[in-house]
């Protein structure tokens, strides 16, 4: 294998790790608000006092 | 498996003729495995988990915790939590969000610095219904308006996982491929932990090859033997750089005898109902765990018991041996330690001591529903100056 071949796949799999970083916790929290019922407060996020 | 080779057993036996001497002898063998009703010995990583349960150094808490759990819905929950006041480290706070839904739960915390655990699992096996959301336990109410003990849920799953952990420096990232398999009366362990094809060639490869890969593996197997024993073996294979190369194996083995009624609280007048949470009659109540590597000379042994409904104890072992070899003279080490787990009404406290004078103990006081605080503290008796300790404080909040 090419050395540059090598760099390229290194290059790919650190985007995706970037992706992973940054995406992870939106996704999950997008998936327990639009996929969990009852829906749930968004202000809830933040204090679980708001109803 | 048993179950899986009833039908072939069946079909063998309709047709004798078309099937060979080895195929008589497999279905005989599947027969004898499921006349001996063995029991689940759980996957690998669960091997010493009555113990870790005990020992309160799993649960000590250094400087001050906030735990704030808000359960958005019974599939989504989402934490937050502050810790400051260690002289350990920093003060740090930690988000995390949750998501189960019968087959995949995902997971995700992310600290201040930016360093994120990310968890997501896969369970193959049909989907087992979240336990309903059952009212916790109630000790003001008598035993017979209780809610009874959840169905016991099938053994047998199949879950692959996915665990990254990931900050912002390159070099402390890692990324683990996991599939774990629970039988019904055996369990494998499969594990790459940040596997790579792609790495450069070692320096004693031949010419030809320009690549290899690199990474952690792991292979474990457990298999019940009898409906006490279970024995198993775990194989790690390591290679950092594309010139190291090392591996090793351990042997596991675990005993635990068939459950003895376990007596309620004595403290209680006769007749009154009990008011804690009811105990699997079928769960066991000893455990005798031992793990060895041969390699590294490492034993480390467990032995945990629970000798009432609120009283859990267990002592634990670890040895090192080594013998003269090219790392110089050998090494003979051990450390052992004693440690108890006690429920009351309203709290649990931990205790635990072991032979290098560590001494800590844990209180955890319930306050009402989902209110929790904690009491943790830790005294090291051989340190100099008479010993150096340290107190932490929790709470702990759900809603």
């Amino acid at each position: 294998m090419h050395e540059e071949t090598r760099e390229r796949i290194m290059k790919v799999l650190e985007w995706g790790r970037k992706a992973i970083h940054i995406g992870f916790i939106p996704f999950v929290l997008y998936l327990g608000f639009t996929r969990s019922t009852p829906r749930p407060n968004i202000l809830r996020l933040i204090s679980p006092l708001a109803a | 498996m048993a179950d899986f080779k009833k039908p072939a057993a069946a079909a063998a036996a309709a047709s004798p003729v078309s099937q060979g001497f080895a195929q008589d002898v497999l279905n005989k063998f599947a027969a004898f495995r499921a006349r001996m009703n063995l029991p689940s010995p759980g996957p690998w990583e669960n091997l010493h988990r009555e113990m870790k349960s005990v020992q309160s150094t799993n649960f000590l808490v250094e400087g001050a915790k906030f735990d704030l759990t808000s359960v958005l819905s019974p599939n989504f929950t989402v934490m937050h939590s502050f810790a400051w006041g260690s002289a350990q480290y920093p003060p740090s706070y930690h988000f995390g969000s949750m998501y189960a839904s019968g087959k995949t739960m995902m997971h995700g915390q992310i600290d201040d610095q930016g360093g994120l655990q990310a968890r997501a699992h896969y369970n193959w096996a049909a989907p087992q219904l979240p336990p309903a959301a059952t009212e916790p336990f109630d000790p003001t109410k008598p035993a017979d308006q209780q809610q009874p003990l959840p169905a016991e849920l099938p053994k047998t799953a199949s879950t692959s996982k996915v665990t990254a952990h990931m900050s912002g420096q390159p070099g402390q990232n890692m990324v683990q491929l996991e599939h774990d398999h629970v039988g019904s009366d055996y369990s494998i362990n499969v594990k790459a932990v940040n596997p790579n094809p792609f790495d450069k060639a070692a320096s004693w490869a031949s010419k030809g090859s320009t690549t290899s890969t690199t990474g952690v593996y792991q292979l474990a197997y457990l298999q019940s033997v009898t409906p006490t024993v279970a024995l198993g073996s775990e194989l790690v294979y390591q290679r950092m750089l594309p010139d190291s190369e090392e591996s090793a194996l351990s042997f596991a083995l675990r005993y635990a005898p068939a459950p003895t009624p376990v007596p309620p609280p004595s403290t209680l007048p006769m007749g009154m109902p009990s008011p804690f949470p009811p105990v699997d009659p079928k769960a066991p109540t000893q455990v005798f765990t031992s793990v060895y590597s041969p390699g590294t000379g490492l034993l480390h042994s467990s032995y945990w018991r629970r000798v009432s409904q609120r009283l859990e104890v267990c002592a634990e072992l670890q040895l090192l041996m080594t013998g003269y070899g090219k790392m110089g003279p050998g090494r003979r080490e051990g450390l052992a330690s004693v440690g108890f787990k006690l429920d009351t009404i309203n709290s649990t406290i931990r205790g635990m001591i072991d032979t290098t004078g560590r001494l800590s103990a844990i209180l955890e006081e319930r306050i009402v529903g989902g209110i929790a605080f904690q009491l943790s503290g830790e005294i090291d008796y051989a340190k100099g100056g008479g010993g150096a300790g340290r107190v932490g404080i929790g709470f702990v909040m759900e809603a």
